[in-house]
């Protein structure tokens, strides 16, 4: 763990301060996605208030990280803008600590339904969906590099990267029940 | 990550961390905050954390609450690429700025840490 996130994790002993921080962090993750989403697909701030309905000043006021007045709804709107889905829960403060260490363009960039890699049409690209094991929960694509899947080894991507053997009793585990 | 200094005047006193001293707890945390932020992903990702450069190398922090805290900071002035300096405390009212020639005063103190790398010290965190 970083001096910083020492220091953080300290101060968050006191409740004013981890509040603050937290409420501080959320507007901050909120206004920086939208902004990184908007570029990664490669729009300008009116191609985007165009397609949510809203003015281009609008987003210009949202991507602010001392803009804390946003609502659900209007954050729904930019989700089906963007292409992605809003998530909204209520989580630990030990959380916290992970999703600031890890707060980069690359952890907030989300890909659109359309470069989704789950919904990616592919021949050599099997998706199973709604596994029932923990260990495979979530949306997964399992990739075989020969014609013979049953001996070849096997590359998985999805929300848990990992490689396994076709062989692997995992797997088996995955093709059983997609 | 990036590391954060506090300006030291010239009679050896942190006047950063005096300004901080003087704020109200809730203006503390929230400007400690802002820091944070800043020390973790730099200057280009979060929208709206720094304005400017508002001046000659001086940046403006901006810290919203019912005191707008607008402390003045530069990059480096040693490593430009992976530290900050605050150079002086500030305040924002009715959009004028509190010392009203914060920027000004910014920039001499700049100066000062590039003639004599002393007058700085790491960031005195006071929430």
């Amino acid at each position: 763990m970083s001096e910083l996130l020492d220091n953080i994790k300290s101060e968050l002993v006191d409740e004013e301060t981890r509040n603050i921080y937290a409420e501080d962090f959320l507007n901050a993750y909120i206004a920086t996605q939208i902004k990184v989403l908007r570029e990664e697909r490669g729009w300008t701030q009116s191609e985007l208030a165009e397609l949510a309905g809203m003015k281009q000043e609008r987003i210009s006021v949202l991507e602010d990280v001392n803009y804390e007045a946003w609502t659900a709804k209007v954050l729904k709107r930019l989700a089906r803008a963007l292409g992605v889905r809003l998530v909204m829960r209520f989580d630990s403060f030990g959380s916290y600590l992970d999703e600031f260490e890890k707060f980069g363009r690359d952890s907030l960039q989300v890909p659109s339904f359309e470069n989704d890699p789950v919904f990616q049409a592919n021949d050599n690209a099997e998706v199973f969906t709604g596994l029932g094991s923990e260990e495979f929960q979530g949306f997964v694509i399992a990739t075989s590099d020969s014609q013979s899947p049953r001996n070849s080894s096997i590359t998985v991507t999805g929300q848990s990267s990992f490689v396994a053997s076709a062989a692997d009793p995992c797997l088996e585990n995955v093709r059983r029940i997609a | 990550m990036w590391l954060l200094y506090d300006y030291i005047d010239e009679h050896g006193a942190n006047i950063i961390a005096e300004w901080i001293r003087r704020l109200q707890a809730p203006q503390r945390k929230k400007l400690q905050a802002k820091l944070n932020l800043l020390m973790q992903s730099g200057p280009d990702l979060p929208p709206q954390l720094l304005a400017g450069p508002v001046f000659d190398h001086i940046y403006k922090l901006k810290v919203q609450g019912n005191v707008k805290l607008r402390p003045m900071l530069c990059k480096g002035p040693l490593n430009n690429d992976k530290e900050f300096t605050m150079l002086i405390g500030a305040i924002e009212k009715d959009y004028k700025l509190d010392p009203a020639n914060a920027a000004e005063v910014a920039a001499k103190n700049r100066l000062a840490i590039i003639k004599n790398h002393t007058r700085r010290c790491p960031h005195e965190r006071i929430t």
